[in-house]
């Protein structure tokens, strides 16, 4: 299968943006994972409730919402660009929050699950053997998490890879810029004769999807394996 | 010296599920004792008694509501003072029911786990790798996953582990409970080892009454919140309690020195030893045992610790024929508050004290030949013991 230019372009920009979005929402869908995950406090179910909401939310309204906040003229986007000159609306970088605000919350479930499969026991264990609490996060808590923090980025990336919705609302559709393999598809099938390219560019992303969904099982099966069968 | 004055309020719930329901009784344990260092503490009472809880609340993973934690003079905890060491810096190790090994580590590391930390920590490692896989037989589990192991093979490796962090002293929390018999006695018999090899002080909880009798020094009874007595093993008082509730019995537990091994009766099966206990200007009692199967652990002038159950003891005015049972001696029934029969239903109720030689013994009336059956048995009087069997149960720990 040989590719055109454009469509090259389209698949390095989708791997790109996915990459991206996975290195910006990681960080603090761990944080958010272990808060849900260990702590109790007021209004926990609200924040669980916000966490998920772009699951169910329609990506459009996602996307609108992005626009409105992060837009050149929304609160956080107009101050953005004022203090470090940075402009996420029709960006690359602005396609990555969008698929990152979307594939949040499967990465914070894929990590709260394996934090809450960890047994505090085994903390409380490394604290009597002389683990202070960054010691014990850093050599019991973190491993033994790593498996679902690697499964949440696997599912996170495939979800990237596939975004629509939010992208086209937030940062519109830019050959180049912000034109994703979802986004292509879309603009081929506009164009007369774009059918085949469609064809292929819709196989190349089933590929791709296919792929991480492997990927993601493999590495659930190994840890599984691992550490037998707790 | 191990000093432990503690209240302790623990309500039972899993730590990372939703607030206490209401079916969540919170508990409430006091308890307080001092004991010689080193040694065995042993925490007795039924399951569910809270004894846990203290175990928890001496490493620092559980916040008493008030008291004091001296070990050896270093001050863990006084509510007084407001001092509370956190439990990464306690140095105590503790061995829990389920062993709670890493399990994404291998068994080498999770046994340095500890270590790592103590001699970062800057603290004397005076209890080596090598040495505590040799006395404990880890050497061929070192490369294996936890997820590998046997239960039996777990406890000892969370028991090598906590011991190679260098303890001040060592927390042992029903390490036997998840274990089928014949593993228990394995573990049994490392625990055995190590407070004979390490004399790292320790605390033990356990509701099993044989597993105290083996290991302890030092017997505290706990029922119902409350400490209902704290003393040596050996000195252990009368038990308290409801009849069949948590009456602590151990029988007599008897101190001796291995003086002769004599050849089994048939010229086959284990060997028989014979062990001298006594003083206090009684001749001396010569005990009679079967050793286990296999290679003898014992060497003439060891110190056993044998135990002689009520049941297995026989009273008569005249001597017994030498060469019978286990031990026979003269003595003189001991007199005093407690002998007679005043709480129904309980193995004491007709228990006699003889004493011989410094020992005391309990005799089971009951289990009286026909002759002696309703006869009366009064304080001063002399009297011919008959031991029928004594139970063997390892080593004496050193005295302190």
């Amino acid at each position: 299968m040989i590719l055109s230019e454009a469509e090259q372009q389209a698949v390095w920009l989708s791997l790109v943006v996915a990459t991206r979005s996975v290195a910006l929402s990681l960080p603090l869908a761990v944080a958010v994972a272990w808060v849900l995950a260990r702590r109790n406090f007021p209004g926990k179910t609200l924040v669980d409730a916000l966490v998920h909401l772009p699951l169910v939310l329609p990506p459009v309204v996602i996307g609108y919402l992005l626009l409105l906040s992060l837009g050149a003229r929304g609160p956080i986007g107009g101050w953005l660009e004022a203090t470090f000159g940075l402009r996420l609306v029709f960006t690359s970088l602005g396609a990555s929050v969008a698929t990152a605000v979307m594939s949040f919350p499967l990465m914070v479930r894929a990590i709260r699950l394996s934090i809450e499969a960890i047994d505090p026991g085994l903390e409380a264990a490394a604290r009597s053997l002389g683990a202070g609490r960054f010691d014990r996060f850093v050599s019991i808590t973190l491993p033994l998490m790593l498996p679902g923090v690697l499964a949440g980025m696997v599912i996170a990336f495939a979800a990237s890879l596939g975004e629509f919705g939010a992208v086209i609302t937030f940062v519109s559709n830019i050959p180049g810029e912000t034109q994703t393999l979802p986004l292509a598809i879309y603009s081929a099938l506009q164009t007369p004769d774009g059918d085949s390219i469609a064809l292929r560019l819709a196989t190349l992303s089933f590929m791709l999807a296919l792929g991480g969904l492997v990927l993601s099982e493999w590495l659930a099966r190994r840890v599984k394996r691992r550490y037998g069968r707790g | 010296m191990i000093e432990v004055d503690l209240v302790v309020t623990h309500v039972h719930h899993r730590q990372h599920r939703a607030a206490p329901s209401p079916t969540n009784a919170a508990i409430r344990i006091e308890t307080s004792f001092r004991a010689v260092t080193p040694g065995v503490v042993s925490l007795f009472g039924r399951s569910g008694a809270g004894k846990s809880s203290l175990v928890l609340a001496i490493a620092g993973l559980l916040r008493p509501q008030s008291g004091r934690i001296v070990i050896d003079g270093e001050v863990l905890f006084d509510s007084g003072r407001g001092i509370d060491l956190p439990a990464e810096r306690r140095r105590t190790g503790v061995v829990f029911q389920d062993g709670r090994l890493f399990p994404h580590l291998d068994v080498r590391r999770n046994l340095e786990y500890g270590l790592v930390r103590a001699r970062r920590a800057g603290g004397v490692s005076s209890i080596s790798l090598p040495v505590v896989s040799g006395v404990l037989g880890l050497e061929p589990l070192l490369a294996r996953a936890p997820w590998t192991l046997s239960g039996g093979e777990r406890q000892r490796v969370a028991l090598g582990r906590a011991l190679l962090a260098q303890p001040r002293l060592l927390l042992l929390d029903e390490p036997l409970a998840a274990l089928d018999d014949e593993r228990k006695a394995e573990v049994l018999h490392y625990l055995q080892q190590v407070r004979d090899e390490f004399r790292v002080p320790m605390i033990h909880v356990s509701h099993s009454i044989d597993e105290v009798a083996r290991l302890a020094t030092f017997v505290v009874q706990i029922d119902g919140g409350r400490t209902l007595a704290a003393a040596p093993l050996t000195a252990f008082p009368r038990p308290l309690g409801d009849a069949g509730a948590t009456a602590f019995d151990p029988g007599t537990i008897i101190a001796g020195q291995l003086v002769a091994v004599e050849g089994p009766a048939g010229g086959a099966g284990p060997e028989v030893l014979v062990v001298e206990a006594g003083g206090f200007g009684w001749p001396p009692v010569r005990f009679r045992v079967a050793a286990g199967a296999g290679e003898l652990p014992f060497a003439l002038g060891d110190r056993l610790r044998l135990r002689v159950r009520p049941e297995d003891v026989l009273l008569a005015s005249e001597p017994w024929p030498q060469g019978q049972g286990s031990a026979c001696f003269e003595g003189v029934v001991a007199a005093g508050a407690g002998d007679d029969a005043s709480s129904p239903g309980s193995v004491w109720s007709s228990g006699r004290r003889l004493v011989a030689g410094g020992l005391a013994l309990r005799a089971a009336a009951g289990f009286s030949p026909a002759a002696l059956v309703g006869e009366a048995w009064r304080g001063g009087e002399p009297a011919h013991a008959l031991v029928t069997r004594c139970e063997l149960l390892g080593r004496e720990p050193m005295a302190y």
